[in-house]
This record gives C-alpha cells, structure tokens and sequence, in this order.
C-alpha cells in the first residue's frame, strides 16, 4: 500500500475507534482550546472558519460530552458565548493525539524501509 | 514508483511531519504551561517576601526594633501567607485544565502535609530557640528546614510520572541553601543577610530560569517536527 493509504487507514482507525471527538471540526475546536484554555464563540468561528450554525451544534455536543463548558457573560454591553475546556477535554485531547502521533510515526518510520 | 507518486508521498510525509509537530507540541503542552506558571509563581512569592520585608522593617522604624522572636514570627507568617495567597490560590488555578501538578497520590499530597510540617517547625523551633537565647542560630535552622523543604519536593516531584513540575531546579536550589548555611554558622551576624541573598536570589533566580525553559521546551519541540 503507498504511503497515502498508509496514512489513511491509520487514522481512520483511530477516527472508529473514538467517533466523538475525532470528527475534525471537533478536534480543530478542542485542539485550539487546548492551547488558548478558552475563547469567545466570535473568534472560534473565524480562527476555525465555521458557520454559527455549525460551530454551535459541535459546541453544544462537546459540552454534552463534558469536554467543554460553555458560559454566556457581557462583553461590552454584549452577551458573548466563551467556551472553555474542561480538565477531562484536555486529557482526551492529549491521548488522541498522542495515539495519533504513535500511529503516525510507525507509517512515517516504515516508509523508508519500504522504499528500500 | 512512478515520480507522481513519489511526488505524493513527499507531500503526504510533509504533511505527516507537520501533523507529527502539532501532537508533540500538544503532548509538551502542559509541561510548557507548567514551567511558565512555576516561574511566575516563584517570582510573585520573591515579590510577596520582598514587601512583606519591607512592611516589617518599615514598622521597626516607626514602632521601634520589637521583640526579635515576634519580628521573626511575623516575617515568616506575613512570607507564607503572601506565598500561598498569591502562589497557589491565584495562579496556579489559571490554569486547571492542564493535569500540570503532581496529583496526590503522586506526591501532591505528600507535599502539602511537608509544607504544613515545615510552617509549624519554623514556628516551634524559633519559640526554643528564643527562650534559650540562642538566637542568633535561628536564622541558620531556618535555612536548614527551608533546604530540607525544597529537596522533599524534588523527591516527591520524582513520583510523577508524567509531569516535571518540581524539576532538577530545585534540586540545585536546595544544595544553594544547605551550603549556605556553612558561612551563617561562621558568620553569625551576617546570617541574615545571607539568608535572605541566598533565598530570594535563588527564587527569583528559579523563576525566571523556569520562565525562560519553559519557552525553550516548545523551541525543541518545533524543532523535532
């Protein structure tokens, strides 16, 4: 199988084997919390380029996942949306990734062996 | 292999190299989080020991010298209040989603307990000390369960098996203060003054060291995408 392929079936493995949050627009929205701990609805949707629409349904699944919390406050007068990523969000956050990162490398390591 | 193919598969490792550098950066993450919030945290407690010696000497001043074993004690409570204030009730909450600290079966608890301990030796041994009239060598013992404090926490930091929150640091500051005591017990009237160089030149030191690692960690890791 090429390299490509590879890839592919390795990660849509790891896509099976956790359906929840290894959708991309959810890891995207977990993995940017990660590294900001929280953020406003406003600047999710235009770092991650979402419709509200969207962004709201995965927000929303997420917290019934209990990986995020989602709170309302003003801000300037305005009601904001924040969402901020629970303990147990960056937890799964760092597992997936990591798995994603062994998975990864044993394709990329194998590759030039192959070629060999 | 045809050079299409090839072609593709240098893109698909290119871009498996960069996926590769975004899951090293999240795995080093907390590490990086940890690092910056214990720099901060040391430098803040530098801050909070430096006004509260300010606050006290300034007191002497107006109110006059007081009882030396009431000055101490008031320095030392006035210390770990302002350490643990803004230490480990404002800041390290920050940054709750991180798993950044030792948990307490991994030494977290062990910790508090020494801490405890220590806060009451300080208080017990100042009070013999006082009434012994031998207190000259307060400063000295001090330096030795403050020394005794900090190589418990790098040993119990060794059980956490996933984060280096009390690193190799704090290892190095404890030998500072243990062998600092040898010139306070040569030098009796210069105790003070060497204790407090040697202590908060070594917090302040640990904390912007801690600060400065912190961003080299993620330097490294970018490196290894």
């Amino acid at each position: 199988m090429s390299l490509d392929g590879d890839l592919l079936s390795a990660l849509v493995g790891l896509m099976e084997e956790d359906r929840e949050t290894m959708v991309p627009t959810r890891l995207s929205v977990l993995v940017y919390l990660y590294f900001t701990q929280h953020a406003t609805f406003p600047v999710l949707q235009k770092k991650l380029g979402l419709t509200s629409g969207n962004l709201s349904s995965h927000l929303r699944k997420l917290e019934e996942l209990g990986l995020i919390r989602i709170s309302k406050r003003f801000v300037d007068l305005k009601p904001t949306t924040f969402a901020v990523l629970t303990k147990e969000g960056a937890e799964r956050v760092r597992t997936q990734m990591v798995r994603m990162r062994e998975l990864v490398s044993m394709v990329v390591d194998k590759e030039p062996q192959s070629n060999e | 292999m045809s050079s299409d193919e090839i072609e593709t598969d240098e893109d698909m490792i290119k871009q498996a190299k960069q996926l590769l550098l975004l899951t090293d950066l999240v795995d080093k993450y907390p590490q990086v989080v940890s690092r910056r919030v214990a720099g901060l945290v040391y430098i803040l407690i530098g801050g909070g020991i430096s006004f509260a010696t300010l606050i006290l000497m300034s007191l002497q001043n107006l109110i006059g010298p007081g009882d030396p074993f009431l000055v101490n004690i008031g320095f030392v409570i006035i210390s770990l209040v302002f350490s643990w204030v803004i230490g480990f009730r404002l800041i390290v909450p920050l940054t709750q989603s991180y798993p950044a600290e030792p948990s307490r079966s991994e030494g977290g608890g062990l910790i508090l307990v020494l801490w405890g301990v220590i806060g009451v030796a300080i208080v017990v041994s100042s009070l013999v000390l006082f009434q012994m009239g031998l207190h000259l060598l307060f400063p000295s013992i001090l330096q030795f369960i403050m020394g005794f404090g900090f190589t418990i926490n790098y040993l119990a930091g060794r059980r956490s098996s996933t984060y280096d929150f009390y690193s190799r640091e704090h290892l190095y500051f404890s030998i500072a203060i243990f062998l600092s005591i040898i010139p306070m017990l040569i030098f009796l009237e210069a105790a003070y003054l060497i204790l407090i160089v040697v202590d908060m030149g070594g917090i302040y030191i640990i904390g912007i060291f801690m600060l400065i690692t912190a961003e080299r960690l993620l330097l490294e890791s970018k490196r290894q995408g």
